[in-house]
């Protein structure tokens, strides 16, 4: 009990510098806080060899806030629910095509690599937002951690490479650009695009909730796939 | 995360209460109904699913919005034990390391460059 608290306030504390740190540095996709702390803690465990078990047993209040902050995501969707009613067709069909065609390709090329049956499992929810990635995962059963680190890393590698993309093939207009930033690099992505553009950043973070959303349904139909 | 969240401003922990108790009572519901009735999807979702209508349609939910907002601004920090899950698992990642960072690579620009044309297919941005 008492160990928790530590743990869990020495996270939340270190999450705060990490976030103060990344403000300094113009947050850059590659300095995202998550992965900072992560690493920080990692360190940390690794150098006074406790257990992983017993961290995670210690951690597990703040890993339990992750469904209430899930259900909390509904308030993205309120924001922004009439840009969603201006274009609500063009919006829901560019969003959930873009996510199955996001879980379709990453189980299919994880198939072509012949990559594990369980990171075959972690990259059917790449494409979805944190949260909605260790729910899903919680929910079937599946490979929790690894699942939400590629979330987190996909966001890095999207918020990173997604923009100049879209600049090199000319997709330039602004609300397509937000939607795919939003479907596939999500949070981090988002986070990127919105403090840029507060628009884009509010359309972006209504695609990767949109996109959790989609995935909560289709992911659990192809699940038997790879089981 | 940032300033991407903006519908509840930071508070004092009491203004932010009875929203966190509202989210974290329609978790476990859904969590409950989802696991009594054996359906598919996670008990989080269908909380935000019961959330949304009221936040749209509901009159005097504006109170739950600073707690709503604490935690969607918190997000990045509960992700942390989960990825920190992953020390456990270094012999599955160093084998597969080239062929997952293709993996990952391919598949977020394609879905990225995929959802911005399916946007114009679809008749938006005229």
């Amino acid at each position: 009990m008492i160990a928790s608290a530590i743990i869990c306030a020495a996270l939340i504390f270190g999450f705060a510098l990490a976030r103060a740190l990344s403000a300094r540095l113009g947050h850059p996709p590659w300095a995202s806080p998550v992965l900072v702390t992560a690493l920080a803690a990692a360190g940390v465990l690794a150098a006074s060899d406790a257990s992983i078990d017993g961290f995670e047993t210690a951690a597990y209040p703040l890993r339990w806030l992750l469904a209430p902050a899930l259900v909390g995501l509904a308030t993205v969707i309120a924001a922004n629910w009439a840009l969603l009613r201006s274009e609500a067709a063009p919006i829901l069909i560019a969003v959930t095509g873009g996510t199955i065609i996001g879980i379709a390709s990453a189980l299919g090329l994880a198939r072509l690599f012949g990559l594990d049956r369980q990171l075959q499992q972690a990259l059917a929810v790449k494409t979805v937002t944190t949260p909605f990635a260790v729910a899903i995962m919680t929910q079937l059963d599946g490979p929790v951690a690894l699942a939400a680190a590629l979330a987190v890393l996909t966001g890095v590698i999207g918020a990173i490479l997604v923009p100049a993309t879209f600049d090199r093939l000319g997709i330039r207009t602004a609300v397509g650009r937000a939607l795919g930033v939003g479907v596939s690099s999500h949070l981090v992505g988002t986070d990127w695009l919105a403090r840029r553009d507060s628009r884009g950043g509010g359309l972006s973070a209504l695609a990767f909730v949109l996109a959790g959303l989609v995935a909560s349904v289709v992911v659990p139909l192809f699940w038997r796939l790879l089981a | 995360m940032g300033d991407l969240f903006k519908t509840g401003q930071p508070s004092g922990v009491l203004r932010a209460l009875p929203g966190l108790l509202l989210c974290c009572g329609l978790a476990m519901a859904g969590e409950a109904l989802v696991t009594n009735a054996h359906l598919p999807i996670p008990g989080a979702v269908l909380g935000l699913l019961c959330y949304l209508p009221l936040l749209l349609f509901g009159r005097g939910i504006g109170w739950s919005l600073a707690g709503a907002g604490l935690l969607t601004r918190w997000i990045g920090v509960m992700i942390v034990p989960a990825l920190v899950g992953l020390l456990g698992q270094q012999a599955l990642l160093s084998h597969a390391l080239l062929p997952l960072l293709a993996v990952l690579v391919i598949t977020t620009l394609l879905t990225a460059v995929a959802t911005a044309l399916l946007y114009r297919l679809a008749g938006g941005g005229r």
